[in-house]
């Protein structure tokens, strides 16, 4: 089929007259035959359909006539640099070219949608030997009370200590009067994990308020903050999910280690096919690499 | 209704959100008619407002950036959400690392120049196995052949027999490779509530070496940003000017209902072009260059791996904490050598400042920008911590030699720039209501943001007329602050007779970081004469430290660095500050912003760590310690 028979074929109108156009023009210029040192760079019909396709998804619009132009002499101008210079072996020993091809082949050696799809039981198993990893912590929800502290910490225990016992007298003070210190603090701690609630309040405190008496005030623990009076309000046991609570967690890490684990054997099923000589001098000492290490 | 209620629009304030509403302005008295105050017993039910900041980097490159990779970088968006979720991961130099704490949200931005790959070739589709060149390359990867048929690729695609039927069918063309994986390492660990995957890329404009770059957001899932290709630098296709962008994005928009954001970052490597005042790219500044700027870009990233960029020494000489990782030789490739006539074209409080007069000229304001900080690491590693810090590139990853290794070297003009200049900078932080793709997002638009250079502090900053001393000295201040006043990123407008601008701030330390030295705000304005000034206040401080009695100055902290160990102590500086401050020096007629900076007590860099970790001697003149510090968006007064 002659490329204008391609051309014609290709639903899209406007990538239809375009291309036509452009066509027309480079046609033209190859009515005769190319002698025997000049190369063809032929701009397929496949080409000139990727080059309209990057244009409208770019811009939600297809091109002119005149930036389709462009584009297809940007294709042609990119083409001519790229044969003339690997002529020149620009390509050979340039690093960021090596590491290019490197990375394309990874990527094209990545698993395809089957390899990622677990067979059965495959999942099961890979959730049975990380059980641990899948253990929902302990959660805590709690209302807390801040009490500013000098160094020691001695000021703020004693302020907690008196508002302790007030809120023994009457458990409503906290909401009637200010027995505590303003903070930016969460005056409430949604239910949260001991991790969650050491990001916010420091291990220590997290260590504590999970041990607190549940529905009443306790303390004084102290955080990295100050020191406070602390109230859980909810709790929740730390757990084993089954499987379907916790599939779509499974399924990524099972994703991601078996693409790890694919990708490790294509690189040594491509490495079988080369014999590895290492020269290393003759006069290197035996710890040739001079790396201090982590103290 | 509970959002009129909690937020409580005071007739003089108006947040961004209320700024661009259709039906007029809704005040304080309108409200009230229409909702009725009336309380919930619990103090918590129906408040709507943000009750934490979201952490995270709006800005970081995996493999699949093509510098990254050429550097060495293997790890790729996937990981790089891992990492960022919490997990342990190992580093593309082989090391294990994992964050002291997950991050909230991560926006993979690798460059969109060169992200093309192959084809998802393999994917099984039929059109591929219709081809017999496809078929026979899929039967070889199958029966595990894999490395001869990618040799057979790679050769049939450098002589040009690659079959077109594959390479250029809608859907397989080279270029959407990397996008579409992006777009779906996006979707697999976006977790609503727990961890937000943003989709996203860098728009890398750096012609001569003048850094330009944008980051783009989409607050959209897969099935809109999937619709389009990325903007990019190299013609055809793209341009380096940042007016082609903002064309792109409202194409974007226009076509699939999304909303896109853009983030610029490194002014200080743009050789003076960051924030024009005059002219850009060679045309004049116009209304509508100025009003397309103002609404795309929101938002101005001040701080990450290659230098600071709130503000200069040399622009802010009253400043004692302005020389703050400060990268002023050069453009990014050392080819411009820094003038001082660059710097204010180039640093956010000059631009902040610029934007007033532009405002008054054209009626807009270019730079009325909020701020945040990310990482632009090239590792797929959001680890930006003094000491967990894994560098900016691969080569960076941590090593006894890193710490006297060279970054840029540029022969011809001598720009010589060492990896210990680095920074272990910094992070995002987000006011939104929940961890979601959409909540972030707009609290971003509304520049409810603030940066900081790697701890998590919390920061609040409310301005508006009515503060007093003692909401200070409320158990939630932060319901005051919304019910009172605007919060960062906020307009304080018509300012009632007499009354002038006061602030309800507050700041709570990293909890597993260092104790707090300062809370300042900086306030620029234009004074009668149309000249920017800019003026930084210490407004509350730890311990009983007196400002000079000449100069005004509040004496250091203190340091308790112990370099030997690269340890500190907490016995200085305190866990929180709260005050409420009121501006001594208003004038209602002369336009103005503010914005909150909180200090931190000095600590060790991670050059101190790797020194200690690694037993290196670190070069001459090496920065070893360091203040860390969050920044706030301002909030701006604008007389009417």
């Amino acid at each position: 089929m002659t490329l204008i028979g391609k051309i014609i074929r290709e639903p899209l109108a406007q990538f239809l007259i375009l291309g036509a156009v452009v066509f027309g023009a480079y046609s033209a210029l190859d009515t005769s035959p190319p002698s025997a040192d000049v190369q063809v760079i032929e701009v397929g019909q496949g080409q000139l359909d990727q080059m309209f396709q990057t244009f409208s998804r770019t811009w939600q619009r297809p091109p002119t006539e005149a930036e389709f132009k462009g584009l297809v002499d940007g294709y042609v101008k990119e083409e001519v640099f790229y044969r003339e210079g690997k002529k020149m072996g620009l390509d050979e020993n340039d690093t960021i070219f090596r590491r290019r091809m490197q990375q394309k082949l990874e990527f094209l050696l990545e698993p395809d949608s089957e390899e990622l799809t677990p067979k059965a039981g495959e999942l099961e198993a890979y959730f049975k030997l990380h059980a641990e990893t899948y253990k929902a912590a302990a959660m805590l929800e709690f209302e807390q009370l801040f009490f500013r502290s000098d160094a020691s910490g001695d000021a703020g225990e004693l302020a907690a200590a008196q508002a302790l016992e007030k809120l023994k007298a009457d458990p409503k003070a906290a909401e009637t009067t200010l027995i505590s210190d303003p903070t930016i603090l969460p005056p409430t701690m949604a239910l949260s994990g001991a991790d969650m609630i050491a990001s916010n309040f420091g291990d220590a405190f997290a260590k504590a308020v999970m041990q607190a008496p549940m529905d009443q005030w306790s303390g004084p623990v102290r955080s990295t903050f100050g020191v406070h009076l602390v109230r859980p309000a909810k709790r929740v046991a730390a757990s084993t999910p089954a499987l379907d609570a916790v599939r779509a967690a499974v399924q990524g890490d099972w994703e991601a280690s078996r693409r790890r684990e694919i990708a490790d054997r294509r690189y040594e099923e491509m490495k079988k096919n080369y014999e590895v000589r290492v020269n290393l001098p003759s006069n290197m000492p035996a710890t040739p690499i001079k790396t201090a290490g982590v103290k | 209704m509970a959002l009129f209620f909690a937020t409580g629009f005071s007739h003089t304030a108006r947040s961004q959100e209320s700024v661009s509403t259709d039906i007029g302005d809704i005040d304080k008295d309108k409200a009230a008619r229409v909702f009725p105050k009336k309380r919930a017993y619990s103090p918590y039910a129906d408040r709507d407002f943000p009750t934490r900041p979201f952490f995270g980097d709006t800005h970081l490159h995996t493999a699949f950036s093509m510098d990254a990779g050429a550097f060495g970088a293997k790890l790729g968006p996937r990981d790089a959400y891992r990492f960022a979720r919490g997990e342990q991961i190992t580093a593309s130099m082989g090391e294990p690392v994992k964050l002291s704490r997950p991050l909230d949200f991560l926006v993979v931005a690798d460059h969109s120049d060169n992200m093309g790959f192959f084809p998802d070739l393999f994917a099984g589709k039929p059109e591929i196995l219709a081809n017999p060149t496809g078929k026979k390359w899929y039967d070889m990867l199958k029966s595990g052949n894999g490395a001869q048929a990618a040799i057979e690729i790679i050769v049939a695609f450098s002589h040009g027999t690659f079959p077109k039927e594959i390479m250029y069918f809608p859907g397989t063309t080279a270029y959407r490779g990397a996008w579409q994986v992006t777009i779906a390492a996006a979707e697999a660990y976006n977790e609503p509530q727990r961890f937000t995957a943003f989709i996203g890329y860098e728009w890398t404009s750096n012609t001569n070496g003048n850094n330009l770059h944008r980051n783009v957001i989409f607050r959209d899932n897969g099935d809109k940003a999937s619709q389009v290709e990325p903007f990019t630098v190299y013609p055809p296709y793209g341009s380096d000017n940042p007016v082609e962008l903002w064309k792109w994005m409202a194409a974007y928009e226009a076509k699939t209902g999304g909303r896109v954001l853009a983030i610029a970052h490194n002014g200080n490597l743009s050789s003076g072009l960051m924030f024009p005042t005059v002219e850009e790219f060679g045309k004049k500044i116009s209304k509508e260059y100025v009003e397309t700027r103002a609404k795309w870009e929101r938002l101005y990233e001040t701080s990450q791996t290659k230098g600071a960029g709130e503000s200069h020494p040399y622009l802010s000489p009253n400043d004692e904490f302005a020389d703050f990782e400060i990268w002023d030789k050069g453009n990014l490739d050392g080819s411009i050598p820094k003038t001082k006539e660059m710097l204010e074209f180039e640093y956010a409080r000059s631009a902040l400042k610029n934007g007033l007069k532009l405002e008054k000229e054209f009626g807009t304001n270019p730079y009325k920008f909020g701020l945040v900080s990310s990482s632009d690491a090239h590792t797929g590693l959001s680890a930006m911590e003094e000491e967990n810090f894994f560098g900016k590139t691969t080569p960076q990853e941590p090593s006894p030699e890193r710490i006297s290794a060279t970054f840029v070297d540029n022969k011809q003009t001598g720009v010589k720039i060492m990896d210990w200049e680095v920074s272990a900078a910094g992070y995002a932080a987000v006011w939104a209501k929940e961890n979601t793709r959409a909540s972030l997002w707009d609290a971003m638009q509304r520049k409810e943001t603030y940066s900081t250079s790697g701890p998590r502090m919390t920061v609040r900053f409310f301005g508006g007329w009515d503060f007093e001393a003692k909401d200070a000295q409320n158990r939630l201040p932060a319901e005051i602050g919304y019910s009172k006043g605007v919060p960062m990123g906020g307009d304080l407008i018509d300012p009632p007779e007499g009354k002038v601008p006061t602030f309800l701030v507050a700041a709570l330390k990293d909890p597993i970081g260092a104790n707090l030295d300062r809370y300042q705000i900086v306030k620029g304005w234009l004074d009668k004469d149309g000249n920017a000034q800019e003026k930084v206040y210490d407004v509350a401080w730890s311990g009983d430290r007196k400002p000079d009695a000449n100069t005004g100055k509040l004496p250091p902290v203190g340091d308790t660095v112990d370099l030997k160990t690269a340890t500190w102590t907490n016995s200085i500086g305190s866990p929180e500050l709260i005050t409420v401050w009121k501006d001594p020096d208003f004038d209602p007629s002369q336009r103005a912003f503010y914005y909150g900076r909180v200090i931190e007590i000095p600590t060790p860099r991670w050059t101190a760590y790797d020194a200690v970790r690694f037993g290196v001697t670190p070069l001459p003149g090496t920065k070893m310690t360091l203040q860390e510090r969050a920044i706030t968006s301002p909030i701006w007064y604008n007389p009417s």
